[in-house]
C-alpha cells in the first residue's frame, strides 16, 4: 500500500518534470522563432536609430562647443582691438603672406630704396614655415637706419636676417617666421 | 460482483487531457502576450529615439555659427603669434642696426668700405685705406666698440689698381662668445 503511494508520487513528479522541460523547450523555440520572424527587423531599426541619435548628439555637442569657442574668440579679438588698435588694424588688414610681403616692399620703397630684384622662398623648419624674401636694392647707407627703425615699429615681425652691401647695391634678406600659421 | 473501472479511467483521462490543453492554451497566450510586450517595448523605445533625433535636428539647425571658416580664430592666433615674436625680432634687428651704427661711427675718413656683409652672427668688411696705421686703428676701434667678440684683420694687400692704397678684409664674429658658452 505504502509502495504504491510512493510510486504514484514519483510518477506525478516525473510527469511534472517532463512537462516543465517540454514547456521550457517550447518557450525557447517560440521566442527564437519570434525573434527571427518579428523582432529582428525591429531590433535592427532600433539599433540604427540609436546610432543615429548618438551621431546627432555628438554633432550637437560639437556645434555647441564651436559656438562657445566663437564667442570667446570674438571677445578676445575685441580685447585686442581695444588694447592694440594699430597692431590689430594692420594684422587684420592682411590675410595672406603675399599681402604681408607687399607691405614690406612698400616699407622698403618708402625708405628711399629702389627694388631691383625680389625672390621669395618658403622654408619649413621645425614644422614651421618661414618665408624669406631676398631683395636686391639700390639706396643710401644712411636710409638703412630709418628702415630698421620703421621695421621695428611695424606690426608684422619681419627680421632683417642678412644684409650685404656692395658699393651702392644692397642685398637684404627678410624672414617672416610662421608665415603660414 | 464485478466492478467495471473503464468508464472511471476514461473520465480521469479526459480530465487530464482537458487540463493539459488548458495549460497549453495558457502558455500560448502567455507567450503571445510576452512577444507583444517585447515588441511594444521596442516600438516605444524606437518612437522615443526618433522624437529625440527630431528634437536634436531642430536644435542643431537653431545654432548659427558666424565663423564657419574659423577666420576669427586664425586672426587671433596670428595676433598672439606676431605679438610674441615682436620682441625677439626687434632684438635681432637692433643687433644689425647697432652693428651698422658702430661701424659708421668709428670708421676713419681715410678708409672706404666697398663691401659689407652682416647677419646676427658675423660681419665681414672689405675696403681700402691709404695708410696701414688707419686700417689698424679702425680694427682697434671696432674691438673697443665690442660689436663682436672677435675682430680679425683676415686679409691685407696692396691694391692692384692703385698701389698707394691697401685693400683689407675684416671679420667680426661672435665665435669666441659661443666657445665660452
Amino acid at each position: 500500500m505504502r509502495n504504491s503511494l510512493l510510486q504514484k508520487i514519483y510518477n506525478r513528479n516525473s510527469m511534472l518534470l517532463i512537462e516543465l522541460t517540454l514547456i521550457l523547450f517550447l518557450f525557447t523555440a517560440f521566442l527564437m522563432m519570434d525573434y527571427f520572424v518579428c523582432w529582428q527587423p525591429t531590433l535592427n531599426q532600433f539599433l540604427r536609430e540609436n546610432h543615429a541619435l548618438l551621431q546627432k548628439q555628438t554633432e550637437f555637442l560639437k556645434k555647441q562647443s564651436q559656438l562657445i569657442q566663437e564667442k570667446k574668440t570674438l571677445s578676445a579679438l575685441q580685447q585686442w582691438k581695444n588694447t592694440n588698435t594699430d597692431f590689430y588694424a594692420v594684422v587684420s588688414s592682411v590675410s595672406n603672406v603675399n599681402q604681408q610681403l607687399s607691405l614690406l616692399t612698400k616699407l622698403i620703397q618708402n625708405a628711399h630704396f629702389t627694388i631691383l630684384q625680389m625672390t621669395k622662398i618658403n622654408m619649413v623648419k621645425h614644422s614651421q614655415t618661414n618665408c624669406t624674401l631676398t631683395l636686391t636694392t639700390t639706396g643710401q647707407f644712411i636710409n638703412l637706419f630709418s628702415l630698421i627703425t620703421t621695421l621695428n615699429h611695424f606690426a608684422i615681425p619681419f627680421t632683417l636676417s642678412e644684409l650685404s652691401i656692395d658699393h651702392h647695391q644692397f642685398k637684404m634678406a627678410y624672414v617672416l617666421r610662421g608665415c603660414h600659421a | 460482483m464485478s466492478i467495471n473501472l473503464l468508464p472511471w479511467r476514461q473520465q480521469k483521462y479526459k480530465q487530464k487531457h482537458q487540463k493539459l490543453i488548458c495549460r497549453i492554451a495558457i502558455y500560448t497566450v502567455f507567450l503571445i502576450f510576452l512577444s507583444l510586450l517585447i515588441k511594444l517595448f521596442f516600438y516605444i523605445a524606437l518612437q522615443q529615439t526618433h522624437s529625440k533625433i527630431v528634437l536634436l535636428k531642430s536644435q542643431i539647425r537653431a545654432i548659427h555659427l558666424q565663423d564657419p571658416q574659423h577666420a576669427n580664430k586664425l586672426l587671433l592666433t596670428k595676433l598672439i603669434y606676431f605679438h610674441a615674436q615682436k620682441e625677439s625680432v626687434d632684438q635681432q634687428n637692433n643687433v644689425i642696426q647697432n652693428g651698422l651704427f658702430h661701424i659708421a661711427n668709428v670708421i676713419p675718413n681715410s678708409i672706404i668700405l666697398d663691401q659689407l656683409s652682416i647677419n646676427s652672427k658675423k660681419i665681414v668688411l672689405t675696403g681700402k685705406g691709404d695708410q696701414l696705421a688707419d686700417i689698424h686703428h679702425f680694427v682697434d676701434a671696432l674691438q673697443t666698440e665690442k660689436i663682436g667678440k672677435t675682430v680679425q684683420l683676415t686679409d691685407i694687400q696692396t691694391d692692384e689698381k692703385n698701389h698707394s692704397s691697401m685693400r683689407f678684409t675684416i671679420d667680426i664674429s661672435d665665435e669666441a662668445q659661443q666657445h665660452e658658452k
